[in-house]
């Protein structure tokens, strides 16, 4: 070979190799996507948007890492704890005595979830922006979902852990409405006024975007949207509100595609997805065992003497919860809410791991309570509950006729709320925070001081995020 | 000059120093009386440099330079030719040097004319040769290479008749068939041929008798060629730190894989082999560990190959209960059994046979190995294996030998002493319990009321129902030659050993075929191919199982079952049948290729271009099956049904295609220039598939995963291109002035799809100077003094062996409600730079007596500042941590190593060496944030239970500290007042004499349960090789030290107190009892004690261990071999741990739960036994 001929190869040896390498040397993954490209059509947009779902359910793997919706484990034992309708078998958590601190791990966990509800929205709505070859309607409506999502997840961060019921307040959350990145991982809180803001003007986009029915139950609908802003409006009362909750679930009531079930039991022990009055599900995989395991195997959860004692004259004490002996702790008053079959020999139900995130019944009992808050027509708000607990199977109405004050009405409505949505979705504990502090301390004892109807922002906050202020009177 | 005759004359034994001074005056006047020329001497200094040069043209250079004339006869010198160095050299050692073999004589007359005569015959001489009738003898004389030599003196040592070879290398000589042949030429060893052994084999031309011969090159230690990266160069040329080991020292010993063979062979070398099982992974470090994430196992260049070392091991989504994990890691339901084995028994370099590698070296320092640039900063090993040689008859090496190995087992509890002391225990938590008011436990009143139902009747030597001695065999082959324009060398070698334990096997094949071509002078080009296959029965943990079974049960149970094991403790702590854990199905196969095709292309006399494309490939595949009567170990408890099992398997595939120029000029005397200049593409891919499925119809046959009723896991990744890229370019020049001053300058620029668009290209320079100070003036007279050198290096290496696709924001695919979901899981970090370390290095070497005595030492300062680790961000950006180069470490050390022949004569050698390396590891930066759970933990046992700590050194354990044991009430009564009465009434109601006393944290007064307990990392450590050459017989011993360490032994843990009611080593019969007080181990309280890691369970892991010794006998030529075709035949025998001096209680103080990990390693986990070997085997030559 000449020695021209080796000069040549060595050239195009060298230049070839610097030409392929500027795509090589950014190369793209194989096993998952890079934010920026993830959505580039419609299916890829369901896909992550799929994903913001997937977070709504809190979705991840169990101890064995079996896949697993992990909705239980933030919006049913936690809040029900706080509310004094359920309690821990293996002792005080921190939750039950309202001892719980910034280190505490169920409170990282509310917020984590809220958090991380919020980034997967907030990817999606940056990814899907840029992407002209969706149709404009499904664009609109996959939009209107993720707002939706993201409207859900401020409003659980704002009433977990924001001055809520106090407009003028500086302890708001942090308001997210870009994706996360390295430069803007620290933000301080915005005020409550703002939080607001925020999450009802992502729910009036939702609204509008929304289909009336979804393709499945556990993708959202308007209604459920709708429903959401009055949860939202009656725990920020301000003027106005309590009227603007009337009219919404008023709105849900009668023009929505969704009715009572005849017994709420068949909802849980039965029919599942498949009842009409599920507005919006938590759909579990096929092969999950955790809330059954915890629900029934470990009774971890099991129901409080208070909610025994609510439900005493109650159809519902036949079957939200059963006596059980524990292997480990003796007979308890095992929660069978979600669970039709043996309580004592314990075998997994087709709908054990089933979890509803909105129900008809709540329209029924927010909008009674508005009534009762806002000065309405008492009989209007007594027929509403009377409603919900025929559905239950109740048929002595007494103590409701009973009641001839808007506040002890309101007092029946909470209750009914606690009953109806124990272990469920979080409803339970904030109807009983709507109480006057007194009257909420008489029916949850373990609420000492009025600090403690919010939790603390988690210590690993304040700490790597330099900006947040922890809430008063808590330490960091 | 070096006075090589003075040496060889006067030094056959090793002399003092002084003696050496007084002897040299004498010598010096001998010489110069031997010399026939005045007293006065001349002062001229004679400088040659000639290879294979005209002796006519020598003797014109030395009149040149001296003004000597010299007077010969034309025919005389005719064709003789000559190669010399030679360096301020005198005239008079010059011709009765270097001319001595030549067949003339000099004569020095009148100071300036030299007559060159032929050397005269005798009359003795030329009557022999008169009367004795002579054969012809005709043949051709070479070099190693097959070239020919001219010039060569050949002398028949009884006539002194000597002739001188032609051009071609060929000669013709009368000689008799009882003669002896001398061949000798300046610059080779002096061959001898015994003539009777030609004629014996008889190959004649014609009439005459033909004996072709090839001569070695005589080179002393400082001219040994010493591969470094992208070339060669001589040790005496060496700036930086580097290691050679001598391939001989560890050829047929059976360490079946290169980096166990390392182990105290280098200073700076780290080397621990995890446990004993067969060709397992070893855990080396070269100065210390220098990343967190990244790995920390050097990078080895195999034949220009590149290999990084990883586990191959695929978790299936199940393991096993591992005892001693529980005791170690402090917690319940551990399962590492199966893990445990796979990463310790899988080795990356398993598919190279030892004896195909021709040498070995290590670098160390940023000035050697910054031509690695982004993957140097753990050191480079650079392996190169056997070549073909040219001109050379296919020649036959095959080698054969066979093991006996026997496992090394602690000794536990035999059925009478675990009866007894469970008795005890159970007796003394009755009585505790009565005392405190508390409910007596179940299996407490079951052993004190019914130990004839509680205690089975069995005495089960449990280590032996699940141990073996094996023999196992080691046979090889390989072929050597080469002819005009190529040669080649191929090698096939098969090794089968059964492990120690029952149900693990280890078998072999690997192979190599090297092809050289030269198709014009000029152009050249090399194949090279290392295949390797290794097929492996892993293991499950079940001899950590047996150390703890209970020897009063049986293997089997009436029924013909395996006896079942769960009544021993709870299901998280994972106890089980070890004979039953034997039957489970673990093997794993992989097929290594190494392979490169090179050609080279000589642009000029002294630039040279060579292109190489290369491949690494690692296929693996992994086969495991649980039978339904194996527990498998989960959160709740077993969850298989039916069996599980699964089938995996993954392609790691490295391309690498790399071209350079060397350009190697020697200017003129003083300045010689070499420079490296090159560029590399390297791309990596890995796919891996794995399925685990459960449910199968029986535990025999029908284990395969299409029998399997339950699919559970099914995972994989098979991407059409590679992964990741990295394109280099880099530069190495060394220049030398005078042969003293020695400058190397290197540089690399490397940029790696690993990195962020801004950060993708990292720069590693680094320099290093060298003073040859034994070349000036005042040292050079120095005659026993052959080289000092003095040597410093300052530069930067790096480390990218991190994951793909760090610094982006990725979604990864998870599923909800049915369909796919794409979640946001990593915040990627643009911003993250590549991991550098800066390394400062001094050194020096030293080299006496004519390379009798050899020392090198050197301190090292590396420091990494800014390796990467992921950091805790604000829990509301939804991410947990992000990636940032926010960690520091350094490692500062000094390493020592001295070799000498202590006694060199014709029959005896005694050849000595030792190296000692301190190295100390410190973690500069470290935020006290960040999650060590991000770190390496393939065993799952390092995370929680080693910690790092800012300014503190690695290798810290945690755990509880034990102050004393409580021997008397008042002890006790204050031990008990400092207490947290909270911890005194409900955790521990039972508190009392012969407990052990915590260190208590001062806030919540209950027993710290985190402390660091122990600094294991070792202060110092190294090897120490003794040789003994007597004629025919070669002894060597070879031991390895460490001193400073500590291990923590798992299994003390639970042989404190019972863990369930699992045996325990016979450790425990020390307890404490009221009849023996004076002990640090407390009283048995079963079920109620503290049963956790504390610094009782962490020892002393000083060790003197002979690693080996070999013995080789070198057979004499005789008629036999003749007869059978071989030209050499050596038997030899090894044997490896025969002894260990050590304080440490445990099996071996020379083990490592995880080869990989960066915090740990210093666990004595008994996942494997250490074996005693003892092999025997010949090797011939054909």
């Amino acid at each position: 070979m000449k020695y021209k001929n080796i000069q040549i190869i060595m050239l195009l040896l060298i230049t070839c190799s610097f030409g392929a390498c500027k795509k090589e040397l950014n190369v793209y993954p194989t096993t998952s996507e890079v934010d920026g490209n993830v959505i580039v059509d419609a299916k890829s947009a369901s896909t992550v948007l799929n994903g913001v779902y997937y977070r709504f359910a809190n979705a991840g793997v169990d101890y064995n890492n079996v896949p697993t919706v992990k909705w239980s484990g933030v919006n049913e034992s936690v809040p029900s704890e706080l509310s004094g309708m359920l309690t821990n078998s293996s002792g005080d958590d921190g939750i039950l005595s309202f001892t719980f601190n910034s280190k505490t791990s169920e409170v990282s966990d509310e917020w984590s979830y809220g958090y991380n509800l919020v980034n997967a929205a907030n990817g999606f709505l940056k990814n899907v922006d840029p992407v002209t070859s969706i149709p404009a309607a499904t664009k609109k409506q996959m939009e209107a979902e993720a707002l939706f999502l993201r409207a859900f997840a401020n409003e659980q961060l704002l009433l977990y852990f924001g001055q809520y019921n106090d407009p003028a307040s500086k302890y708001g959350i942090i308001l997210r409405d870009q994706v996360v990145s390295t430069s803007n991982i620290n933000q301080p809180r915005a005020t409550v006024a703002a939080t607001y803001t925020s999450i009802l003007g992502d729910l009036n986009t939702a609204i509008a975007g929304l289909p009336s029915l979804n393709t499945q139950i556990y993708y959202t609908n308007s209604w459920t949207a709708k429903l959401l802003e009055a949860q939202v409006l009656i725990n920020r009362g301000a003027s106005g509100d309590y009227a603007q909750v009337i009219a919404l679930t008023n709105d849900i009531i009668t023009n929505g595609p969704f009715s009572l079930e005849t017994n709420v039991k068949d909802v849980f022990w039965t029919k599942g997805f498949a009842s009409n009055e599920v507005m919006l599900g938590v759909q579990p995989y096929a092969t999950e065992t955790y809330k059954y395991l915890n629900n029934q195997f470990y009774i971890q959860y099991p129901v409080s003497d208070s909610l025994i004692s609510f439900l005493q004259n109650d159809p519902r004490n036949k079957w939200v919860y059963q006596i059980a002996n524990s292997p480990y702790y003796g007979p308890l008053p095992e929660f069978t809410k979600y669970y039709s079959g043996d309580p004592v020999n314990v075998n997994q139900t087709t709908l054990s791991e089933y979890c509803y995130a909105f129900r008809l019944t709540e329209a029924y009992l927010l909008q009674a309570e508005a009534i009762t808050l806002s000065g309405g027509n008492l009989a209007q708000a007594k027929t509403l509950l009377k409603t919900v607990e025929g559905h239950a199977g109740i048929t002595d109405f007494t103590d409701v006729d009973n009641a001839s004050t808007a506040a002890a009405l309101q007092v029946l409505v909470v209750k009914e709320e606690m009953k109806n949505f124990v272990g469920e979705n979080g409803q339970d504990w904030f109807a009983l925070r709507r109480l006057p502090f007194a009257t909420m301390q008489t029916l949850q004892p373990a609420i000492k001081t009025a600090t403690t109807l919010i939790f603390p922002i988690p210590n690993t906050e304040i700490t790597t995020n330099g900006q947040v202020i922890q809430n008063p009177g808590y330490s960091n | 000059m070096k006075f090589y005759a003075f040496i060889k004359a006067m030094l056959e034994a090793w002399l003092p120093p002084k003696l050496l001074l007084v002897m040299k005056l004498t010598t010096l006047l001998l010489i110069i009386a031997l010399v026939q020329v005045s007293a006065k001497g001349y002062s001229q200094k004679i400088n040659l440099n000639v290879r294979n040069a005209p002796l006519e043209k020598v003797f014109q250079i030395i009149e040149k330079q001296t003004g000597y004339v010299f007077f010969y006869d034309d025919n005389l010198v005719q064709h003789v030719t000559v190669s010399l160095q030679i360096k301020d050299g005198k005239i008079e050692d010059i011709l009765n040097t270097y001319f001595k073999d030549l067949a003339l004589s000099f004569n020095i007359i009148d100071q300036k004319n030299i007559v060159v005569k032929s050397k005269e015959e005798s009359v003795l001489t030329k009557l022999a040769k008169y009367f004795t009738p002579a054969t012809g003898i005709k043949g051709k004389v070479t070099d190693e290479k097959g070239k020919p030599l001219p010039g060569v003196t050949i002398i028949d040592k009884r006539t002194k008749i000597g002739v001188i070879t032609d051009r071609d290398g060929g000669y013709i000589i009368q000689a008799n068939r009882e003669d002896v042949l001398a061949f000798s030429f300046i610059g080779y060893k002096t061959k001898e041929v015994k003539l009777e052994e030609k004629f014996t084999t008889g190959v004649y031309d014609g009439s005459n008798l033909l004996v072709n011969v090839s001569l070695e090159v005589n080179t002393s230690d400082l001219d040994q060629v010493v591969v470094v990266g992208y070339g060669t160069t001589q040790r005496k040329d060496l700036t930086g730190a580097v290691s050679t080991i001598n391939t001989k020292d560890i050829e047929d010993v059976p360490f079946t894989t290169i980096d166990n063979a390392l182990a105290g062979k280098a200073a700076g070398v780290q080397v621990t082999k995890t446990d004993g099982s067969p060709g397992g992974a070893v855990r080396i470090r070269i100065r210390g560990s220098s990343s967190f994430l990244g790995g920390n196992d050097p990078l080895y260049i195999i034949d220009g190959v590149p290999l990084q070392v990883q586990s191959n091991y695929i978790n299936p989504g199940y393991d096993v209960g591992s005892p001693v994990g529980n005791d170690v890691t402090g917690a319940g339901g551990v399962n590492a059994g199966l893990s445990t084995s796979f990463v310790n028994g899988l080795n990356a370099l398993g598919g190279l046979n030892i004896d195909d590698i021709e040498s070995i070296t290590i670098l160390k320092d940023a000035s050697s190995t910054a031509i690695y640039g982004s993957k140097a900063a753990n050191g480079v090993v650079i392996i190169t294996t056997k070549r073909g040689k040219k001109d050379m008859k296919p020649q036959i090496f095959a080698s054969y030998y066979t093991t006996v190995s026997t496992p090394i087992t602690p000794k536990v509890l035999n059925g009478d002493q675990y009866r007894t002391l469970l008795t005890e225990a159970a007796q003394n938590d009755y009585d505790a319990r009565t005392a405190a008011g508390l409910p007596i436990p179940a299996n407490v009143n079951a052993i004190l009321n019914s130990p004839s139902t509680f205690f089975g009747t069995a005495n089960t030597n449990w280590i032996k129902e699940v141990t073996r001695n094996t023999v196992s065999n080691n046979a090889e082959v390989s072929i050597q030659g080469g002819g005009n324009s190529s040669k080649y060398f191929s090698s096939i070698s098969y090794n089968t050993t059964p492990g120690v334990v029952d149900g693990t096997d280890y078998q072999r094949v690997s192979g190599k075929i090297n092809l050289e071509n030269d198709i014009s002078s000029k152009f050249r080009f090399i194949t090279n191919l290392i295949i390797g296959y290794t097929n492996q029965d892993i293991g499950d943990g079940a001899y950590g199982q047996a150390i703890k079974a209970r020897p009063d049960f049986a293997p089997r149970d009436a029924l013909g079952n395996y006896t079942d094991f769960s009544s021993v403790g709870a299901s998280y702590q994972g106890f089980q049948n070890p004979a039953a854990l034997v039957s489970a199905t673990n093997n794993a196969k992989t097929v290594s290729l190494l392979g490169s095709i090179s050609a080279l292309y000589d642009i000029t006399k002294d630039l040279q271009f060579k292109s190489t494309g290369s491949l690494n490939l690692q296929q693996y595949n992994q086969r495991n099956y649980t039978p339904s009567y194996v527990a498998i170990g989960t959160y709740n408890g077993n969850a298989s049904t039916g069996g599980i099992g699964s089938n995996s398997n993954s392609t790691t595939t490295s391309w690498v295609i790399e071209n350079t120029l060397t350009y190697t000029k020697k200017i003129n005397d003083k300045n010689s220039l070499n420079v490296v200049a090159g560029q590399s593409y390297e791309t990596d891919k890995y796919s891996y598939f794995s399925a685990t499925g459960e449910g199968y119809p029986n535990d025999n046959v029908l284990t395969s995963l299409s029998s399997a009723i339950t699919p559970l896991i099914v995972k994989g990744d098979n991407p059409t291109s590679p992964q990741n890229y990295l394109l280099s370019f880099y530069l190495r020049a060394n220049y030398t002035y005078l042969d003293k001053y020695l400058f190397t300058f290197t540089g690399r620029s490397d940029a790696s799809s690993k990195f962020g668009p801004n950060n993708k290209t990292g720069y590693f320079p680094s320099g290093a100077i060298a003073w040859r100070i034994s070349k000036e003036n005042f040292l050079k007279d120095v005659k026993w003094i052959d080289d000092i050198k003095l040597r410093g290096s300052y530069g930067l290496t790096g480390n990218q062996n991190i994951g793909n696709q760090m610094y982006r924001t990725l979604y990864s695919p998870y599923s909800y409600a049915g369909s796919s979901a794409l979640i946001p899981t990593q915040l990627g970090n643009q911003s993250i730079k590549w991991e550098s370390s800066r390394e400062a290095d001094g050194g020096l070497d030293i080299s006496l007596f004519n390379g009798r005595l050899q020392a090198t030492a050197d301190y090292y300062n590396k420091q990494d500042n800014d390796a990467l680790l992921s950091l805790p961000v604000a829990p509301s950006s939804s991410y947990a941590s992000v990636l940032s180069n926010a960690v520091g470490i350094k490692n500062t050390g000094v390493e020592v190593s001295l070799d000498g022949d202590i006694i060199r004569t014709k029959d005896f050698k005694w050849n000595a060496s030792v190296n000692v390396t301190w190295n100390n590891s410190v973690v500069t930066k470290l935020p006290p944030t960040a999650d060590l759970g991000q770190l390496g933990d393939l065993t799952g046992l390092e995370y929680g239970n080693t910690t790092l700590v800012k300014g503190q050194p690695l290798g810290l354990i945690t755990g509880m500290k034990v102050v004393g044991i409580i021997k008397n009430q008042a002890q006790l009564d204050a031990y008990k007042a400092k207490l947290s009465p909270f911890w005194a009434q409900y955790l521990q109601p039972t508190l009392g004499i012969g407990d052990p006393m915590f260190d208590l944290d001062p806030t919540t007064k209950f027993p710290n349960m985190s402390e660091v307990i122990g600094h294991a990392a070792p202060k110092y450590y190294g090897g120490i090789t003794q040789g003994f050459t007597y004629k025919n017989f070669d002894l060597q011993f070879y031991f390895t030290f460490s001193q400073g360490g500590k291990l923590l032994w798992g299994d003390h843990i639970a042989s404190e107190e019972f863990s369930g009611t699992a045996n325990a080593n016979v450790s425990m019969l020390n307890r404490y009892t009221p009849s023996n007080t004076n002990t640090d181990e407390p009283r048995l309280l079963l079920g109620d004690a503290l049963l956790y890691k504390s610094n009782l369970d962490l020892f002393n892991s000083s060790y003197l261990k002979l690693r080996t010794l070999t013995f080789n006998y070198h057979f004499n030529n005789s008629v036999w071999m003749t007869r059978a075709g071989m030209k050499n035949v050596t038997l030899f025998a090894s044997a490896t741990n025969l002894f260990t001096i050590t304080k440490y209680p445990g099996n071996d103080p020379e083990t490592s739960d995880d080869p990989y990990s960066v915090t740990g390693g210093y666990f004595d986990v008994s996942n494997y036994p250490t074996t005693r070997t003892y092999s025997i085997g010949i090797k011939a030559g054909f």
